[in-house]
């Protein structure tokens, strides 16, 4: 046991962070690399009454995996996959340990050699983030639109709880625990670790689509962007072809993502964006063939030509490895702004990553927009916005110059999350609620998830056992 | 009206898992195929070339690939950015070449379409990673090459000028037309294809070269049996995990951090040893 675990002292201090760039403390710190020390570690700290948080990759950006005090269980080294196995209905099932990261699974995946390939549709722009914190947060990727929620992807998982007793969880299974009104997978798919600690997941697969096509918009005012979105969420599937991902980044995402571009191998070699762009809308077709896709492009080409964005300006990629090159100037608006806010740490440690979650259905892309912006400009706050167009789920990131900034904009989002939630949209969409939205939480009316899962942590963790500080 | 060529290919996109444990060659099936990333710039050079000429002369962009019919994705992705024509040279006794038949190949698909002012080549591939095609080609031709090309200074209807960039220093070459020039990755970034030629790309004509189009129809001089080398085995280099764990003072370990730094660089301190190594 003194192998296992360490006392957190200054060589594991990177551990007492997440993306979100909170500072947390912890006595402890143990990376079990097998269930059985996984289980040790919990009987340990069970005898001496230490909360446990379980860290994946770190790549959460509520405060999640930062751990208020007691062990971090780190599950970095559970990283071990299995083979594919096929399935009648052509999906196919695949194991793999809590602390595999995305970018392991597509590794394991491609050595394969199945024909035409495999993947996880749950895949979020962060490549070193861990399956088993995927899955915790119910995060999911740009393509969820065609591809669906992250629950449909888990055919069942293995928990352990803390009392040391494992459950194997089957999807249909319908179990459910006394005194929870959720089904067992609905706590932990989405639970934030706050019950127990999965051990193993079966990953359901898919065959990746036969053609891809990345095309990126741009836009040279405001009418025309919104012109351009309101039509696209309501193109539908054509052939064997439909949209797969629609995501949005302002003039503001893309400066800053031009602004570090050099130092980043996946998008250095991109052409910059036309400075009288005020925003880019990039697209992903997914289908059959190559004629389908092609000829649902040959559709949104002529919305943007009705909407006045220009089809010779519009980059337009096909294959694997050229839609990567897209997608990873996407995922580094994430990434850039996590860089900026640290920058901003350094002169004032206060300053935490300020951005949304909230999902805003019902309204038009440019209600959407003015609900954000207004609220900017009531406080004297500057932003950048990006994120997903369906659902007007975009992932506005206030950059506060001072304290006095982060603290007027933690009021504005508050201020929003109550807006929204009366507008009928989520205030936490697909970031997880981690420690630092749980204000935003206890803005729910009573009868919705939180609410049921609040029961749950009341019946099955009384003690405050699991990951304490998480939602509740 | 100015004629310029541009040498192109379809590689695999990535290199791991390629090989065969058995064999110790490239496995390519079943692996996604991209256009050699050093090619997008040699591509990129041809359509400024074209852009920087249009006042004074037309110019068109004709772009060359030797390979499998499946690489004819690429000679349309180089229309998807503005390619005026493509040749894919695809013939089943093209296959096994090196660079040498390779270089030849291109020759005579390029003479048997006509004359070219420019020809453009990228650097290497990064399955073959010889960059010798530029040069060879040249020589086949008999005309100029200038290899390292990483800026473009000027063009006129007489000829080409461009930076050289070699180890230590940097030169401005002008060549007369015909010539060949293989491009740096670094002399332009490459635009990518536009959303309306892309889809008018895939309905362009594209013309397809075969060994019976060429006026030179010797077998022997194509593919395997026209390649003076021949790849006996491809293997991973091997790697070594060397760990010298030094237990030093501050000052010592800063000053043999620095020793090695120096050695890095020509303009060490004199007086500076360069007999400086790691303890064993």
């Amino acid at each position: 046991m003194g192998q296992l675990i360490h006392m957190l002292d200054e060589r594991y201090q990177t551990y007492l962070r997440d993306e979100s760039r909170m500072l947390g403390a912890a006595e402890s710190i143990s990376f079990p690399e097998s269930e059985e020390e996984i289980v040790a570690v919990i009987a340990e700290m069970r005898r001496n009454r230490i909360p446990i948080t379980v860290q994946g990759g770190r790549t959460g950006v509520a405060g999640g995996a930062v751990p208020l005090r007691g062990h971090v269980l780190n599950l970095s080294r559970m990283n071990r996959t299995g083979e594919p196995q096929r399935r009648d209905d052509g999906t196919w099932l695949m194991k793999a340990e809590p602390g595999t990261t995305l970018m392991d699974l597509r590794q394991a995946l491609a050595g394969t050699r199945i024909e035409g390939g495999l993947f996880w549709p749950p895949d979020p722009t962060e490549p070193t983030a861990t399956v088993g914190g995927i899955v915790s947060c119910n995060a999911r990727g740009i393509t969820g639109m065609r591809y669906g929620q992250t629950q449909d992807y888990v055919e069942g998982l293995r928990v352990v709880w803390s009392d040391g007793a494992a459950a194997e969880i089957v999807r249909g299974s319908g179990a459910r625990y006394p005194g929870c009104g959720l089904e067992v997978l609905a706590l932990v798919v989405g639970g934030e670790g706050i019950f127990g600690v999965i051990t193993d997941l079966t990953l359901r697969l898919i065959p990746k689509p036969r053609e891809m096509w990345g095309i990126c918009f741009f836009f040279g005012d405001r009418e025309s962007l919104s012109t351009f979105v309101d039509r696209l969420v309501r193109v539908s599937p054509t052939g064997g072809a439909s949209i797969a991902a629609m995501e949005y980044l302002d003039r503001q995402a893309i400066a800053i993502v031009e602004q570090r571009k050099a130092t980043v191998t996946s998008i250095k070699d991109l052409p910059d964006v036309d400075g009288a762009s005020i925003a880019m809308v990039y697209v992903e077709l997914h289908g059959d063939g190559e004629e389908s896709v092609a000829k649902l492009a040959e559709t949104l080409m002529d919305i943007a030509v009705e909407s006045r964005s220009d089809p010779d300006k519009a980059w337009a990629v096909s294959g694997e490895s050229e839609i990567e090159r897209l997608r990873a100037f996407r995922h580094a608006a994430a990434e850039s702004v996590n860089l900026l806010i640290e920058d901003i740490r350094r002169s004032d440690p206060s300053i935490m990553k300020l951005g949304t979650d909230m999902s805003l259905p019902g309204l038009s892309f440019a209600a959407a927009l003015d609900f954000y912006e207004s609220g900017l400009a009531r406080h004297g706050l500057q932003a950048c916005v990006f994120g997903h167009l369906l659902d007007n789920h975009l992932h506005v990131n206030i950059l506060p110059r001072d304290a006095k900034e982060y603290v007027r904009g933690r009021r504005l989002v508050e201020e929003w999350a109550g807006q929204v939630i009366s507008l009928g949209g989520q205030p936490v969409t697909e970031h997880g609620v981690g420690k630092l939205k749980k204000d935003l939480l206890a803005r729910c009316p009573a009868g919705t998830k939180w609410d049921k899962l609040r029961q749950c942590k009341a019946a099955l963790d009384p003690e405050g056992f699991w990951n304490p500080g998480n939602m509740f | 009206m100015l004629r310029i060529a541009v040498c192109v290919k379809q590689v695999p996109a990535r290199s791991e898992g390629m090989m065969d444990p058995q064999t110790g060659t490239i496995r390519r099936e079943g692996l996604e195929s991209v256009m050699n990333p050093f090619d997008a710039p040699a591509i990129e050079t041809a359509l400024r070339v074209k852009e920087a000429s249009a006042a004074e002369l037309a110019a068109e962009v004709h772009v060359f690939s030797m390979g499998s019919m499946k690489a004819a994705a690429v000679v349309r992705e180089a229309f998807g950015v503005g390619a005026d024509r493509g040749y894919l040279l695809s013939d089943s006794r093209f296959s096994g070449a090196d660079v040498f038949a390779t270089a030849y190949t291109l020759v005579q698909g390029i003479r048997q379409v006509g004359d070219y002012d420019l020809i453009i080549c990228g650097r290497q591939t990064t399955d073959g990673g010889t960059s010798q095609v530029g040069g060879t080609i040249a020589q086949m031709l008999a005309i100029p090459h200038v290899a390292w090309a990483s800026k473009l200074v000027d063009v006129d209807e007489r000829g080409i000028t461009v930076v050289q960039e070699l180890e230590r220093e940097l030169l401005t070459l002008q060549a007369s037309f015909p010539c060949v020039i293989s491009v740096e990755p670094a002399i332009f970034t490459p635009r990518l294809p536009a959303l309306r030629l892309k889809l008018a790309a895939s309905k362009r004509p594209l013309t397809i070269l075969t060994l019976d189009d060429f006026s030179d129809t010797d077998q022997t001089h194509y593919g395997l049996r026209g390649s003076p080398t021949k790849v006996e085995k491809i293997y991973p280099v091997p790697s070594t995990q060397r760990r010298d764990l030094l237990d030093l003072d501050a000052e010592t370990a800063a000053e043999l951090i620095l020793d090695h730094v120096w050695l890095l660089h020509d303009d060490a301190p004199s007086g500076m040893t360069h007999s400086a190594s790691w303890p064993v």
